[in-house]
């Protein structure tokens, strides 16, 4: 990209946004691109004009909340402008009669969760990574283990206010609890990377928080049916989440090893008692470890620099399966059996930097594990070095009905080019 | 509303006898009197019949029958068991319907997996009847679930009563496979219940079939919970029934369903064959069922009780049995039914409010009935916000039909004022197609038709539903606009 087409851009965003736009010096390199200047709106209109400005200038961008998840994606082509959501913050309305509040899209998850906590209500996006904005957290669309009693990232939008790379405000959906009045256009941008249009802002569901929440941790031994309990336990009527991971009494794996089961019942107290009970019975509980849930789920978050972190999805018969496929010397796991995920951690093996013999086998391994167990794959982080030209959203199918889509929505390229399924 | 002419054997051979060769003489109907059925659905404010109708039997007929219609330029529209209440399978400009209720199969039930994989004109409740002796049901329960279908659910993102704890369609649905108006096969989603890529799944349930022809379902089972208590709540006031629904969502209560009966409908129930044992002169009751552990139900009921109280509840009925249980959603289920009392046609109108402002709209609704001198009755999803102002009448009487669509528009304009929005759950149709941009914008709008446009470019799938048919969309688009001129 020219000199000359950054300051021209530069210029049609600061007569927009005026110091809102600046210069990155030195140069920011993020998610592969390398960024040269940055523009952070401070409301919708700004936004619009800004996307207007882009669009005119064919100058792609990198979207950012909070700047937590880069490393998520496929890397952005060429992109030299950062768009970022941070200034779009901040609760618009927050209905606690009706359990649902409006916020902006680079709120932050963890001021936004308290804010409802004063009211009774809970927000019921608790994805691994706590320090992301309102619109990161829906544009990722990851949940964390809680997905089983909070329900997927999608459930919990009911509307939708974006910007799309012309310029153009489209609302979608409203602020109540249940409607079809036209399409449902937030399942299209939650969980697009930004590669649709800006989330500007969101109506958000709430859920009442719980009367009460039961943690219950046991090391299973594998021989013993440690998946069909944890299944079993996800199922029970109050479970809010399931994790299962390797135990800590052996450090090794393998088919006598025990994993640590990790449930979480939440409700009103007889269910929740019940539950647990029904979980111990004949079992003894081990001492939890500090944090609990919230402990597993920082655990599939943790990045980890220079390996690979991949996140298996499979019908829940199959978790079982897919662990046996993955496990092995420098390899974490992590089960949630219903939706069942497989979120695996595999090690560097080598100390030099250039070999990614270990790399190539672990993407193997992955690979043959997809297409034997019916398996989608999302790698979630790659080594920055890693060689080879490598899409992160395995077999993504319908590319044609992906690209029909964002030709109408993005016809220049220029929100987050590159980074989703098909390099899209 | 015009009636289209039907395609007549002398004036279309080579598509009628194309689509016959292609489903059978037997499942290929172009009489007068079989169009006639399907000129509308639940829907019956107008009439369009389609030029023909075809029941394939499995998706390579609907394959062929697509790429026919594609061939002759003559758009088609898919339908279940038409009782959706919207006019989504409405034909518009002589469309062919294309009617999948023949493909009735079961295919898969994988009840450790906890999914079922169905073609689209399974029956709703036939799918719930099949796993009950697995333990399992399938959770969305609109009230035409003995006759409608998961094909026509998937297209409208069908609701129901247990839609306040359970979610829509779109909460339920996994996977589908779908024939494009290309006439191509894809398949959406994965059972596993994440696909990479946008969420096309998620996009194409609530489409009215406006983005292509569902042909295959999967969809997520839920267990049946061990316990269910129903209760039934008196009103002198339905105000007070929808303050006590406010009460309970405030408390963090989940109930499985909160459904208000008002005065008149109670009547109406009562003198039909679905009487319950309502008291007349009540002025609403709610239903409130609870579901889940048997150890936490007597909890429940307890803080359920102590909230109606406070409303001034004139009296709570809690079902003893199965059988008492059934009494009272009768009443609901019944409601329909019995309002054929009151007049030949019925309007069920549908639009959704944020649940506290429930007591002023319905107040005010009642008041446009009134001004309108419309007999107007309401039965609803209170829980959801989402309400149904029943408006009986005559439709041989134009003028009183010309109110009925007026104190409609009028309802509309409330809810949408409040913050609600146009339906909740019957889908916007063809009926509410052109009160679109009481909610939204003409930006908003495009971005839907960027939607449609990626799926059915030229239009040739269910035109004229959901998005308004601007000039500037029509004349950018002459083949939408033609097809009803084509000749065959």
């Amino acid at each position: 990209m020219g000199v000359s087409k950054n300051s021209s851009c530069l210029e049609a965003l600061r007569a927009v946004v005026g110091d809102g736009a600046f210069a990155l010096e030195p140069a920011r390199v993020v998610a592969g691109g390398r960024l040269v200047t940055e523009v952070a709106p401070k409301n919708a209109e700004e936004l619009s004009a800004c996307l207007r400005a882009l669009t005119a200038e064919g100058e792609a961008v990198l979207v950012e909340g909070a700047g937590t998840q880069m490393n998520y994606g496929n890397p952005v082509e060429g992109a030299a402008t950062l768009l970022s959501c941070r200034h779009l913050s901040g609760v618009v309305e927050f209905d606690s009669a009706d359990g649902v509040i409006q916020a902006g899209a680079g709120t932050p998850l963890r001021e936004l969760a308290k804010v409802v906590a004063t009211e009774g209500w809970l927000l019921p996006l608790d994805p691994p990574d706590r320090g992301g904005s309102l619109g990161g957290t829906l544009a990722t669309a990851v949940s964390g283990p809680r997905e089983r009693g909070l329900g997927p990232v999608r459930d919990a939008v009911l509307g939708l206010d974006t910007v799309l790379a012309s310029g153009d405000r489209a609302r979608c959906g409203a602020r109540v609890v249940k409607n079809v009045t036209g399409y449902d256009m937030a399942k299209l941008y939650v969980g697009s990377l930004g590669t649709l249009g800006v989330i500007e802002k969101a109506w958000l569901r709430l859920k009442p928080v719980p009367a009460s929440c039961r943690v219950v941790e046991l090391e299973v031994p594998r021989t013993e049916g440690a998946f069909e309990l944890a299944l079993a336990a996800a199922r029970r009527g109050s479970a809010r989440g399931v994790g299962l991971r390797a135990g800590d009494a052996n450090s090794l794996e393998g088919p006598g090893g025990s994993l640590r089961l990790v449930a979480e019942f939440a409700g009103e107290a007889p269910a929740t008692e019940a539950d647990a009970g029904w979980l111990l019975r004949g079992r003894t509980a081990c001492a939890p470890a500090e944090g609990g849930m919230d402990a597993v789920r920082d655990l599939q978050g943790r990045p980890l620099p220079g390996g690979l972190r991949a996140r298996v999805h499979v019908l829940p018969l199959r978790l079982a399966e897919a662990w046996q496929c993955l496990e092995g010397p420098g390899v974490e796991l992590l089960a949630y059996p219903e939706p069942a995920v497989l979120h695996a951690r595999f090690v560097p093996r080598s100390d030099g930097a250039e070999d990614f013999v270990w790399l190539d086998e672990v993407l193997g391994r992955l690979d043959a594990m997809r297409h034997s167990l019916g398996a989608e794959v999302v790698i979630d982080e790659l080594p920055e070095a890693a060689p080879g030209d490598h899409d992160v959203f395995w077999g993504a199918a319908n590319l044609g009905l992906m690209r029909a889509l964002k030709d109408r929505f993005d016809p220049s390229r220029i929100l987050n080019p590159g980074r989703f399924a098909g390099r899209i | 509303m015009s009636e289209s002419q039907p395609l007549s054997a002398s004036t279309t051979p080579s598509l009628l006898d194309r689509l016959a060769a292609i489903v059978g003489e037997d499942n290929c109907l172009s009489r007068p009197e079989e169009l006639y059925t399907y000129g509308c659905d639940g829907l019956t404010l107008g009439s369009h019949a389609p030029s023909a109708v075809v029941l394939p039997a499995d998706r390579d007929q609907v394959v062929a029958v697509v790429a026919a219609c594609r061939k002759f330029e003559r758009s088609f529209v898919p339908r279940g068991a038409g009782t959706g209440l919207s006019g989504g399978a409405v034909p518009m400009d002589g469309a062919v319907v294309i009617g999948l209720s023949r493909m009735v199969k079961i295919v898969e039930i994988d009840a450790e997996n906890r999914i079922a994989v169905v073609q689209p004109g399974v029956v709703n409740a036939h799918l719930s009847e099949a796993i009950a002796h697995m333990g399992l049901f399938y959770a969305p329960d609109p009230s035409s679930q003995q006759a409608c279908t998961i094909g026509g659910n998937v297209a409208e993102n069908s609701g129901g009563p247990h839609t306040l704890k359970y979610g829509t369609t779109t909460n339920h649905v996994l996977s589908v496979e779908m024939v494009l108006p290309d006439a191509s096969v894809v398949r959406l989603g994965s059972a596993a219940g994440f696909a990479p890529g946008y969420d096309l799944v998620g996009a194409v349930v609530g489409s009215e079939g406006t983005l292509g022809i569902v042909t295959e379902v999967t969809v997520r089972l839920v267990e049946i919970p061990e316990a269910v208590e129903t209760m039934l709540a008196i009103f002198d006031d339905v105000s007070d029934a929808c303050r006590l629904v406010g009460g309970i969502i405030r408390s963090g209560m989940v109930p499985a369903a909160l459904e208000v009966v008002d005065r008149r409908t109670i009547r109406a129930v009562e003198a039909s064959v679905y009487a319950a044992g309502l008291p007349t002169d009540a002025g609403a009751v709610l239903i409130i069922e609870l579901d889940g552990a048997a150890c936490e139900m007597q909890g429940l009921t307890d803080r359920i009780r102590e909230l109606a109280a406070r409303e001034g509840v004139r009296e709570l009925r809690v079902a003893r049995d199965a059988e008492e249980r059934a009494l009272f959603w009768r009443a609901r289920k019944g409601a329909f039914g019995a309002m054929g009392r009151l007049a030949p046609d019925l309007y069920v109108h549908d639009a959704v409010v944020p649940r506290a402002s429930l007591p002023e709209v319905l107040e005010e609704i009642c008041a446009i009935g009134d001004r309108y001198h419309l007999t107007l009755s309401n039965v609803f999803h209170a829980g959801d916000g989402n309400l149904h102002p029943n408006i009986s009448f005559d439709r041989r009487n134009s003028e009183e039909l010309a109110r009925v669509v007026a104190a409609g528009r009028e309802m509309l304009e409330l809810c949408v004022r409040v913050g609600g929005v146009l339906t909740g759950e019957h889908g916007v149709g063809m009926e509410k197609r052109d009160y679109m941009g009481l909610l939204f914008t003409p930006e908003d709008l495009e971005a839907m038709r960027k939607l449609r446009d990626a799926f059915n470019p030229d239009g040739i799938c269910n035109p004229g539903k959901v998005i308004p048919m601007t000039r500037a969309c029509t004349e950018a688009n002459p083949r939408a606009r033609g097809y009803d001129e084509v000749p065959l």
